[in-house]
């Protein structure tokens, strides 16, 4: 087996070290307010340029694992969640703490995490390869029409919002069109400026608007140290496994919905989790317990929660649709390495993503190692005021656009989307449709333009046929999809 | 009657609008001067594309259709802008006295001005973070920190 006969490849000292650096890397993020693992992949990418592929890719994993984790304990300690995806966290793992019970809190919740975790990625393992595979039969126009079906999902979900998301979509297919043209090698767009002329770097774009922004929002926030209540604990970190037992059918049900919903591109964590806690409400014996320190409703959430990271990346590395922003800024780390979602990432490149799979196992191990060991180390980590944070950050992006290129220039344009970045985030602007439209717009572009000229004559037969129905099929559904309630109630009126 | 009742708030939709019209006119115009036609499909799709939902978006903005927005709080702004200024002058200041010595006057100079006091904590942290990234990146990744004109 491929997993079995890669996993003795890289699992050496190298990958390992990066691994628990990436790990404490997304630890650390997850738990500071204001940071997320997204943060994290879009500042690690440009600094993990100079390592193999597959290393990259193992620290980018566990950034991605660890910065899911991360805001869990926070949440269940001092009720503050490191990013919304740990909001559910506070409904029953507060109040536990606040009846002393805040180490048992930390040891279902780490349990519970690492259930979903391990289920969502056995998902990745079973459904992402038969999947790639599949993806070979795709023509171009069955690659441009996956390719903009990630985007119609993300812009439908975008609910209220979603001429802004349209917006933000076009914002980034205009910037994905500076620079040389990868079919004619002429130049579009670049009005002079030599440093443009490859397009834009994708790092600088992705640092500006995610990391550079944050920083930006912050300042403005004028936030400084969090103020908390802090409640003595009792007991033990350790939970026995009758415990553990009684709590597996809310564990793996959350786990399957966090895998679903993981899959579903935009939907995200906070979806699963919500939809996994009222399940668990509605299921249990004492509804009225939850939201007042109920076990089941925190274990459901940390399974949901982790769950969503192995179903994010099945659609993510098959068909290149991100799951959510942190899967988003992920495809960009694969292709700053130089590798493509789709069946040759499962064939020529199977080290690499083999790689990538035993990292995301491993980094479920060290959600039991800072669950168990690491949670008094791991609430100071809070304390970290904004004033020293900040800085720091500001500090890590300049030098990660500096490294990427060497270009002085990278650094002014990680400050310029930085600005827009804090302007999207203002006005709030969906920033996913834009990184996406920005990272798959050359690629669409390219399969619009084979595809017109390989059916140049026979639209018919070429659109006719049933894969390609199919997904416009699902293309026009998530169109029509918001406008659903409005298209029924104009029924009703008839 | 009140003054700020009658007073319409300016809808910073409008700010995206214009930027949008004039990027997407610039494109327009632009495009024929590509040489390859077929380069030139992709950006009127786009830009016709963006003229046409900024328009919707002026629309929607003016008459106010649909879900009425949550007025924007660009409060803190300001500052914001002003922490943007820092990291452009350290952007520069790496490009020219090199990265180990613009980071702990970076780093001296934000912390206290977004109010942290504690002047040995601000000392340590400006001296140990530029050594943490010669420890990790330089000796460690081998990247290449810019060093500036008084080491190379």
């Amino acid at each position: 087996m491929d997993f079995l006969h890669y996993g003795l490849e890289v699992l050496n000292f190298t990958n390992i070290l990066w691994l628990v650096i990436g790990a404490v890397v997304g630890a650390i993020l997850g738990a500071l307010p204001g940071q997320c693992a997204t943060t994290g992949i879009a500042m690690f990418i440009p600094l993990t340029f100079n390592l193999e592929p597959v290393t990259a890719l193992i620290t980018l994993g566990a950034i991605y694992v660890m910065g899911s984790y991360g805001g869990n304990i926070t949440a269940i300690l001092i009720n503050t969640p490191g990013t919304s995806d740990s909001f559910f966290m506070t409904f029953d793992g507060y109040p536990m703490t606040k009846r002393g019970e805040g180490l048992r809190a930390i040891g279902i919740s780490t349990i519970s995490a690492f259930i979903g975790g391990m289920i969502g990625i056995l998902a990745l393992l079973t459904i992402a390869p038969p999947l790639a595979q599949a993806a070979y039969k795709f023509g171009p126009l069955e690659k441009f029409l996956t390719m903009t079906m990630g985007l119609v999902i993300i812009i439908s979900l975008s609910k209220d919002k979603m001429l802004k998301g349209l917006l933000s979509a076009c914002i980034g297919f205009l910037c994905s069109m500076i620079g040389m043209d990868i079919i004619s090698g002429v130049t579009r767009f670049t009005f002079g400026i030599n440093q443009i002329y490859d397009g834009l770097p994708l790092v600088p774009v992705i640092l500006g608007m995610f990391a550079v922004s944050q920083v930006l929002a912050l300042v403005a926030e004028k936030s400084e140290t969090i103020a908390v209540d802090r409640f003595a604990t009792h007991g033990s970190v350790f939970i026995s496994f009758k415990d553990i037992m009684s709590m597996k059918v809310n564990n793996i049900r959350a786990s399957i919905i966090g895998t679903l919903v993981g899959i579903i591109p935009g939907a995200g964590t906070t979806v699963a989790a919500g939809i996994s806690y009222d399940l668990a409400k509605k299921s249990d014996p004492h509804p009225e317990s939850f939201g007042k320190g109920n076990e089941q409703g925190l274990a459901s959430v940390s399974a949901a929660n982790n769950a969503v990271v192995g179903g994010s990346l099945i659609p993510l590395l098959t068909l290149g649709i991100p799951g959510n922003g942190t899967a988003a800024v992920f495809l960009g780390g694969l292709y700053i390495h130089g590798l493509a979602p789709g069946t040759k990432l499962f064939t020529t490149d199977a080290e690499q993503i083999y790689g990538l799979f035993w990292g995301l196992i491993l980094a479920q191990f060290f959600i039991l190692i800072i669950g168990f060991y690491g949670a008094p180390i791991y609430e100071k980590v809070t304390k970290v005021p904004n004033n020293i944070l900040i800085p720091i950050v500001g500090c890590v992006c300049i030098l990660g656009a500096y490294v990427f290129r060497y270009q002085s220039f990278d650094a002014l344009l990680i400050l310029f989307f930085g600005i827009v970045g804090y302007y999207f985030r203002k006005a709030d602007i969906p920033m996913i449709p834009f990184i996406l439209a920005y990272i798959l717009g050359q690629g669409t572009e390219m399969q619009l333009r084979r595809t017109l000229f390989l059916m140049e004559g026979r639209i018919g037969s070429v659109l006719l046929r049933p894969l390609p129905l199919a997904l416009l099929a699902i293309d026009l559904l998530f169109l029509i999809s918001p406008f659903w309630g409005n298209i029924k109630k104009l029924f009703h009126k008839k | 009657m009140d003054d700020k009742s009658t007073k319409k708030i300016f809808n910073h939709n409008y700010i995206l609008i214009i930027f949008l019209y004039i990027w997407s006119f610039i494109f327009l115009f632009t495009i024929p001067s590509i040489k390859d036609v077929d380069s030139r499909l992709f950006p009127y799709i786009i830009s016709i594309l963006t003229i046409v939902s900024a328009t919707l978006l002026l629309l929607k903005t003016y008459y106010n259709w649909g879900k009425k927005e949550d007025p924007v709080n660009f409060s803190g702004t300001l500052s914001a802008l002003f922490m943007a200024v820092l990291l452009l002058v350290y952007t520069v200041a790496i490009a020219t006295i090199g990265f180990y010595l613009a980071t702990p006057l970076y780093l001296f100079i934000s912390m206290w001005i977004l109010g942290q006091k504690n002047i040995k904590l601000i000392f340590t942290i400006s001296l140990l973070t530029p050594l943490v990234v010669y420890l990790f990146f330089d000796l460690l990744l081998k990247l290449q920190i810019p060093k500036g004109f008084l080491f190379s």
